[in-house]
């Protein structure tokens, strides 16, 4: 036994010395684990949205942004757990009861459904509870008084929002002086809309308009509500928050349009149907203030000691074709009411920024300086010439940020060597390195990210189709924590070109590797999309750089017309192979990889690699800003390059004609 | 932490293709290279199942039997064609990749959201300990990581007690014996190339098992994962010879190729958390293999030296 134990001591030995290494040069991070992580400093907050709708996720956002305001951070100092009842009261309620007993410092809410579920599952458990987007917070029932804005149970705060109904009244005589009689169309079931009738009525008896009202219990009955209303001599239609007429607004606005009276809301953005304006909340500034009261309350106020009033920064969007429509009766836009609009739909009926969005969007997040410079790491698969141009795009991208390098940001970058095993103890060691970012360069590195970094934000770069690497189901849905840039090669592009230029063309090939999935699915697309337009395609596999000289030889001495060479990380880096094969067997080459000329390609057409990095590190600008990487849709690489080289069509043979070289952006001449 | 828990896993796991490389090598004196297709086998076997909804544990073990199967083809190769070892080795791994791609029908199948043996221990961990982080000796790591590393300990534990099992039974000590000296074997009467064969399918069999299981620990198959491998495992099998003093023991061969294969990832993840030039990488991991094969016979003679002064 004791001779056993002798001979395995060496290696546990050496096992635990190398551990210890490991962990003593990690020594760093467990400082800073434990100070971040300790109970103390730490705040937990639960999150509860109703539903996943467009007002909702304005105001979740405007809430992190708030806590962020505040010097709350999730990852750093703040845990958070968001809860969505998608719509499902049943779920809310089980959800409000789970917060409620759990080990949240804080409860936040937006929407009354919320607020009501949330304050109710925490009556007995009484912890600290702000909520946002409810607009009239005393008639929900759970305690706050409509009079004194202190009198409130003492772990509830938050901010009403009213809708802006006397202010949009108070627009439209703005707008038209001589206004006197406004129609509603309102469902009486709606006890929302039936408070801000009430706030209509009582202005419009102070202000010496007549208010018609017609009542409908059902979407279906608003058209004809709304033609009875212009029929009795309505001078303008008013739609308030009211869901049922929401849904049926545009039976409403076709009512008006036929009379030639406008309608005006309090929701935005009914201009894109046809009002005259919205004025409405800015549910983001709603939410981001809710944010920072919570995080006022999570540093120690008593939100027994907040008043709860209304809070409304108001948003207004301005159709100027709906303005056009109805310019002849009276209704014309002041200087002063254009200058608040943060939406204007000009004449022509696109949607442009109004004069007050620079006032909107200002306050960015951006400039909230971080205790500590942002960790970048990028993750490489392999060397290859498309990789490195990507890369200096990065490096020149991040030269543009108002951000400097060594104070605010670092930049680390790793290189796999096209070994698929070392690549997951990469993504490890980035993990382990604490990386704020990590950004993954081609398919193999986003593949092995996916699995394993969840909890914090990654921008991949140079990735073909980010869906097959398990990045997300589309360009707009995908992971939470998953943007990037793609670099889809323009197939169809390079095939309308060679169509027009090159007709005599029947038969063209291409290798691919079968290994890489990204090879496989752009050799898919290539074969269909040109199969559409009538040319057929030939393709030859290589698997390995070894093999590439042999299946470029076997693919020049096929029966095709010429050789339009697909990108992807094999035939990238042994391009020279194919160069090589299309001279001898002397067939017209081009490449979809823009990188290639210098590798002997006549013809390159492929996306900009430095352009890809340039805008990698545009995205990367926004993460750091504070924007949801889930909710930035990836972005193809914007830049095409088209680049032609006449010394290497000579050494091919090929014959590039004027007008083709003329489509080129670059034409190498000698 | 979360690089040094994941470092003792891919090497616990690995030390399953460590054994059966040590099979191979130095029971039968082969180097058999079908171990990079049957890695990859293992992977896209299982990988398929799992994606067509087999369960992950029935997955797991027809890849297994998948790369028996291969391992058995190039004993066959080996012993009924009479070609030579290693090139019967490369003719299997080399058909693998075309096998393999077939299998899995592209060259890349993702396991993230199916359930997978990786996700179902993940999974029990956080039932066991709880969705929270915990403090390890200071560093915050996640429950999932750690039911992911003690249950590939567990596996190579295992792994390792029914090969030792085997290989002390009567046909093991024949197969062994086999490898040692095939003529006396021969001589007694016992079928050699039976033996032969069942000792490289056993051998690929392993492999196989090692690959589903990375496969389902990171989350993907991939046609490529199998390249070098049978190098990574030769040099697990080597440092650990090393480690444990060249003993003949069978038993200590097992833990030292285990302790080899999990050595191996450390000295990588040390290179790569140094951070250094990522072009130095593979440099720098064979210096760190080098040092590690040399430095205990340095250290013995440096001993036998002091004593005998």
């Amino acid at each position: 036994m004791v001779g056993i134990l002798r001979s395995l001591a060496l290696g546990l030995a050496l096992i635990i010395g190398a551990s210890a290494i490991l962990l003593f040069s990690d020594l760093g991070s467990r400082v800073t684990a434990t100070r971040e992580a300790s109970p103390a400093e730490v705040k937990r907050v639960a999150f509860l949205q109703h539903a996943s709708q467009a007002v909702l996720d304005d105001g979740a956002r405007g809430v992190l942004a708030g806590l962020a305001d505040a010097g709350f951070v999730e990852g750093r100092n703040l845990k958070l757990q968001r809860f969505n009842a998608q719509g499902d009261i049943t779920v809310s309620n089980a959800i409000a009861n789970d917060m409620a007993d759990g080990n949240a410092d804080l409860l936040l809410t937006i929407s009354t459904v919320s607020l009501q579920a949330v304050a109710n599952a925490n009556r007995t458990t009484k912890k600290n509870h702000v909520f946002a987007l409810v607009a009239a917070p005393w008639a929900t029932g759970v305690g706050i008084s409509k009079d004194d804005p202190l009198d409130h149970p003492s772990w509830l705060a938050g901010y009403g929002t009213m809708q802006p109904v006397e202010r949009a009244f108070e627009l439209a005589r703005e707008m038209n002086p001589k206004l006197s009689r406004v129609g509603v169309v309102w469902n009486a079931a709606e006890s929302n809309s039936e408070t801000q009738i009430e706030l209509a009525r009582a202005y419009c008896e102070s202000n010496g308009i007549e208010l018609m009202e017609a009542t409908v219990d059902a979407s279906a009955g608003v058209g004809e509500a709304a033609g009875a209303l212009v029929a009795r001599g309505a001078e303008a239609l008013f739609i308030p928050g009211d869901v049922t007429v929401m849904v049926a607004a545009d039976s409403l606005i076709a009512a008006a349009n036929k009379a030639g009276i406008p309608v005006f809301s309090v929701i935005p953005p009914n201009v894109e149907k046809g009002t005259l304006f919205d004025l409405g909340a800015n549910y983001f500034k709603v939410g981001r203030h809710a944010g920072r009261l919570a995080g006022e309350i999570l540093a120690g106020r008593d939100p027994a000691t907040v008043e709860i009033v209304n809070y409304l920064p108001e948003m207004l969007y301005i159709n100027e074709q709906a303005l056009a429509a109805v310019a002849g009766k009276g209704w014309s836009l002041p200087k002063s009411v254009r200058d608040r609009a943060q939406k204007i739909i000009n004449e022509k009926g696109e949607m442009t920024d109004g004069p007050a969005v620079q006032e909107e969007t200002e306050p960015t997040p951006a400039a909230r300086p971080r205790s500590k410079p942002w960790n970048l790491q990028a993750v490489l698969y392999s060397e290859s010439p498309p990789a490195e141009e990507v890369l200096a795009g990065l490096r020149a991208g991040m030269k543009k940020w108002p951000f400097e390098e060594g104070k605010d940001y670092t930049l680390t970058i790793r290189n796999a060597q096209g070994d698929a095993a070392a690549l997951a103890g990469i993504i490890d060691a980035v993990l382990t390195d604490n990386a704020d970012i990590v950004i993954p360069v081609s398919t193999p590195s986003l593949q092995a990210s996916v699995q394993r970094v969840k909890d914090r934000p990654m921008v991949f770069s140079m990735v073909a189709n980010p869906m097959s690497a398990g990045a997300g189901e589309s360009y707009e849905n995908h992971l939470p924590n998953v943007t990037g840039v793609t670099v889809f090669a323009p197939a169809e592009e390079l095939l309308d070109l060679l169509k027009r230029h090159f007709p005599e063309y029947k038969r063209i090939g291409t290798l691919f590797c079968p290994a890489e999935v990204n090879s496989v699915d752009l050799k898919d697309h290539f074969v269909e999309q040109a199969e559409a337009r009538g040319i057929e395609v030939v393709t030859v596999a290589a698997n390995s750089p070894a093999e590439l000289p042999d299946a470029a030889m076997s693919l020049a001495s096929r029966d095709i017309d010429a050789i339009v060479q697909i990108s992807d990380n094999l035939t990238s880096a042994g391009f020279t192979a194919i160069t090589k094969a299309a001279r001898q067997a002397r067939k017209p080459l081009f490449s979809m990889n823009s990188t290639t000329i210098d590798l002997g390609a006549p013809v390159a057409f492929g996306r900009d690699y430095f352009d890809t990095g340039e805008e990698t590190a545009v995205m990367l600008e926004q993460v750091m800003n504070g924007e949801e990487p889930g909710r930035i849709p990836f972005r193809l690489a914007p830049k095409v390059i088209r680049k032609a080289s006449l010394p290497n069509a000579e050494a091919i043979g090929m014959k590039l004609p004027e007008g083709f070289l003329a489509e080129m952006e670059e034409v190498i001449r000698q | 932490m979360t690089l040094l828990l994941g470092a003792l896993t891919i090497g616990l796991i690995l030390s399953l293709l460590a054994m059966g490389v040590m099979i191979s090598f130095r029971i039968f004196s082969v180097p058999d290279i079908t171990t990079d297709g049957s890695i990859t086998l293992g992977a896209a076997v299982a990988a398929t199942l799992i994606v067509n909804g087999v369960d992950p544990v029935t997955a797991t073990l027809v890849a297994t039997v998948a790369g028996f199967v291969a391992g058995a083809t190039t004993g066959v190769l080996h012993t009924q064609f009479k070609i030579d070892a290693l090139l019967s080795g490369i003719l299997v791994m080399t058909a693998l990749y075309s096998i393999n791609l077939r299998v899995m029908g592209r060259s890349n199948i993702p396991l993230l959201s199916n359930r997978t043996l990786g996700s179902m221990v993940s999974d029990f961990g956080t039932a066991v300990f709880g969705s929270e982080r915990i403090n390890l000796l200071g560093w915050m790591v996640s429950p999932a990581d750690l039911a992911l590393l003690l249950a590939a300990l567990i596996a190579a534990a295992v792994a390792a007690v029914i090969v030792l099992w085997f290989f002390r039974t009567e046909v093991g000590t024949a197969m062994r014996a086999t490898g040692d000296n095939a003529q006396m074997v021969r001589a007694l009467g016992a079928n050699v190339e039976l033996y032969r064969i069942f000792g490289l399918a056993t051998a690929n069999g392993l492999i196989a098992l090692s690959g589903a299981l990375f496969a389902q620990y990171q989350g993907f198959a991939d046609a490529q994962m199998g390249i070098g491998m049978v190098v990574w495992g030769l040099a697990s099998v080597i440092i650990g010879e090393a480690l444990t003093g060249g003993t003949r023991s069978l038993g200590l061969t097992l833990v030292g190729a285990i302790f080899g294969s999990v050595l191996f990832r450390l000295l990588v993840a040390i290179a790569l958390r140094w951070g250094l030039n990522p072009n130095d990488l593979k440099l720098i991991t064979a210096v760190f293999v080098f040092a590690a094969l040399v430095l205990p016979g340095l250290a013995g003679r440096l001993r036998r030296g002091l004593a005998v002064k």
